[in-house]
């Protein structure tokens, strides 16, 4: 029998959240390159999405929304949960690779280099070339994630849509260059940084 | 003109997306990711405290 819900447990990466906040800080790791900032944008995406994932699997199992429709609204469903799924484990990865860059900056991608940013995916650790920091300072993660690879690789697989990353990769940056009228609109003349949250969303990288 | 003889297949099995979703993918995520915490826990507690 299926279960009709998920629901994640929030306390270890709130502690981890707590620990980075302390590393943060000026007597401990400071904050060169606004790795602090990395982490925590990749950890808030990671809740985020985890809040995706439980809200469309309970979709699938509602009434109206995924068994008394069609079967291109039950993919509709499938697929941003799927999408959810893969952006948990890039945010995961991301914040990762934030900590560690903080701590040895020739082990993990350059936090500040954006064509090293989009490498960044749980293939990191799993591929065949992984990046060196994650045996190193986080060798129980990389072992865990190994030990799951089937479930990671069906998971990336299953969100394979050429179309959507060809109109992400093919303009400098989708999120900020469309629906400018929109943002005339609203009297803001260009995107600013507090009118972000105004934008559509945007796959991470 | 859909034949009400012809029984609605599409409408009354489960796909086989959603039920990979169901039965497998959903609950064994919930339980990797809940492990994957504790694991990047574990490894900041072991590897990077004794580094502050």
């Amino acid at each position: 029998m299926s279960r009709f819900e998920l629901h994640f447990d929030w306390s270890p990466f709130a502690k981890l959240d707590q620990f980075a906040l302390q590393a943060r800080q000026d007597y401990n790791l400071g904050n060169d390159n606004k790795w602090f900032n990395c982490f925590r944008g990749g950890l808030f995406g990671l809740k985020a999405r985890l809040k995706g994932v439980e809200m469309l699997y309970a979709d699938i199992h509602e009434w109206g929304k995924a068994f008394a429709n069609k079967p291109i609204e039950i993919e509709a469903i499938l697929g941003s949960l799927f999408f959810n799924m893969d952006s948990v484990l890039e945010c995961f990865v991301f914040a990762l690779n934030s900590l560690g860059y903080s701590l040895d900056p020739n082990g993990f991608l350059d936090i500040g280099n954006k064509a090293k940013l989009k490498q960044i995916s749980p293939y990191n650790l799993i591929g065949d070339k992984p990046i060196p920091g994650y045996a190193e300072y986080f060798p129980q993660t990389k072992a865990f994630i190994i030990e799951h690879k089937k479930l990671i690789k069906l998971i990336t697989a299953s969100t394979t849509f050429p179309s959507i990353d060809v109109l992400l990769f093919k303009e400098e940056n989708p999120r900020l260059t469309r629906r400018l009228s929109f943002l005339r609109r609203l009297a803001l003349r260009k995107p600013t940084k507090t009118g972000f949250c105004l934008l559509p969303i945007l796959k991470l990288f | 003109m859909k034949d009400p003889k012809i029984p609605d297949v599409e409408r009354k099995s489960i796909p086989y997306n959603q039920r990979l979703v169901l039965e497998e993918i959903g609950p064994e995520f919930n339980l990797f990711i809940d492990e994957l915490g504790y694991k990047a826990l574990n490894d900041v507690q072991m590897k990077i405290t004794p580094m502050l």
